[in-house]
């Protein structure tokens, strides 16, 4: 009982912060894609829009403004624990159904990660009648005072990094299938 | 008869160019330094660095190469000519950029979270001056006549001049926000990639001051000079950003791999290779034209942040 109560507090006192924070030098990469049974442009329409995240499994809101308008365009998403992720768009692309944003602040007890960009992208497969929606990030793993070896702690914030992006696709894939 | 041969060998001789210059190839996340013959244009060897490889740099000789591996807080000399790594040394810090003095004597390098600079045996790996310098050091370059050691403290937003001897601190320029990368030219001025700033920061050593802030893309993290210009990696543009050196006028913006990093000129100042972390390749950019005239696959998550190219006997 004094054991679990401890670590709620920890967890408690444990404050989500700006992403923007220096961070360390061992860059993180994940990939992670989705393979949907529709042309590339049908795949960009529900998942083009940086205002609507609603094809994502994972997220119960995404409030923000700016339309789609590179360093202008921000949004709050709120995942379905809770959490939320703030984000700005800083590259957006129709014509190569790709845009770019970074998250400027996270739970980092959901996503121990800084200064994490992202890009998703709408690629053409199999002559065009599949598409395929790549989600990949760049991010360095959320320094703190306390932390395990380096590995390990990479470990963690990729794993964290890869859960996320997963769940937001199996969402767009379902959301695909159930309209078709 | 005997006159045919030699003009057959000749023929040979002129026919096989020297060997290829090439690009060491740091693979963060996969614990590699891939060798590049920059003719053939295909990776020649490999040679397993453990602790996730970042910085490099090279010998002005070509014979050693020296690098840091982050999470495993080491150094590894490299020795070019057998294709094998030597000697290792474990630091108590992570090490991200790293220079070899002029003469190949001495290797330079800092501890980015404990902001210590060190000073090390080429040879033996051992530490010889060790000096806190603070800030997070991160990149490191040393100017042409070796006479000076430039460290950019990215967190201070300074341009340190380091005296390479003592790891006497000369001077603190500020610069732009947040200053990675960093290279001097032969004209005695350093220039800063700001990787916060989104700009350039063109320093007098002289001087010791800023005398120019060139705009290039979004977060720029690597320059090289060559034929007049600068070559900036943007990384979250995935483009080269390039500027006139006289005029400190943006000359253009090239298309490049995806999350450019490392990037250096080749000797004859014809070309820029700039190494793509995301796209895990390697663009070569005619200095001339502007163009992309290759890209060349490479390991997961190449770096090579310092200078990667080797100049062939």
């Amino acid at each position: 009982m004094i054991r679990s109560l401890a670590i709620v507090t920890a967890l408690l006192s444990f404050p989500a912060v700006a992403l923007a924070q220096g961070c360390g030098p061992t860059r993180l990469k994940v990939v992670e894609s989705v393979t949907l049974d529709v042309p590339a442009a049908e795949a960009w329409r529900l998942a083009g829009n940086f205002q609507d995240m609603s094809w994502a499994k994972n997220t119960t809101s995404t409030v923000g403004s700016g339309g789609n308008e590179p360093e202008k365009a921000l949004r709050k998403v709120t995942l379905g624990n809770g959490a939320v992720l703030e984000e700005s768009l800083y590259r957006y692309d129709a014509q190569a159904m790709s845009y770019s944003y970074h998250i400027d602040r996270a739970d980092t007890v959901v996503l121990p990660v800084q200064n994490a960009s992202v890009t998703l992208e709408v690629v053409p497969v199999e002559g065009g009648t599949k598409s395929t929606v790549r989600w990949r990030a760049a991010f360095y793993r959320f320094l703190r005072p306390d932390e395990p070896a380096a590995d390990s702690a990479d470990a963690e914030a990729a794993k964290a990094v890869s859960t996320l992006a997963r769940q937001m696709l199996a969402g767009l894939k379902g959301k695909m299938e159930a309209k078709t | 008869m005997r006159g045919t041969a030699v003009c057959f060998a000749l023929a040979l001789l002129a026919a096989s160019p020297a060997a290829a210059d090439e690009a060491y190839i740091t693979s963060q996340n996969g614990d590699d330094l891939g060798i590049l013959d920059l003719t053939s244009r295909t990776v020649v060897a490999h040679i397993k660095i453990e602790g996730k490889p970042a910085g490099i740099a090279m010998a002005r000789d070509g014979t050693r190469a020296y690098v840091t591996s982050t999470n495993g807080k080491r150094i590894t000399a490299v020795d070019c000519l057998a294709r094998k790594a030597v000697a290792t040394l474990a630091l108590p810090d992570e090490p991200m950029g790293i220079a070899v003095g002029a003469d190949g004597h001495f290797v330079y390098a800092a501890g980015f979270f404990q902001g210590h600079l060190y000073k090390i045996d080429a040879q033996t790996l051992k530490i010889l001056v060790d000096v806190v310098i603070g800030g997070t050091p991160s990149g490191l370059a040393m100017t042409p006549d070796g006479g000076t050691l430039l460290v950019t403290k990215r967190d201070a937003g300074e341009l340190a001049l380091v005296d390479p001897a003592t790891l006497g601190t000369l001077a603190l320029i500020p610069v732009g926000n947040r200053p990675y990368g960093v290279i001097a030219d032969e004209q005695g001025r350093a220039y800063t990639a700001n990787v916060y700033g989104d700009d350039v920061s063109v320093v007098d050593l002289a001087a010791r001051k800023v005398v120019g802030t060139v705009p290039v893309g979004k977060r720029p993290y690597v320059i090289a000079l060559a034929d007049g210009k600068g070559f900036v990696s943007d990384q979250y543009e995935g483009k080269v950003a390039v500027f006139d050196l006289k005029t400190l006028q943006p000359i253009a913006r090239i298309p490049v791999g995806d999350y450019p990093d490392g990037i250096q000129a080749s000797f004859d100042g014809k070309s820029v290779y700039a190494v793509n972390w995301e796209s895990n390749d390697l663009s070569v950019i005619d200095t001339a034209s502007l163009k992309i005239v290759a890209t060349i696959p490479v390991g997961d998550s190449p770096r090579s942040f310092g200078t990667f190219l080797r100049k062939t006997p």
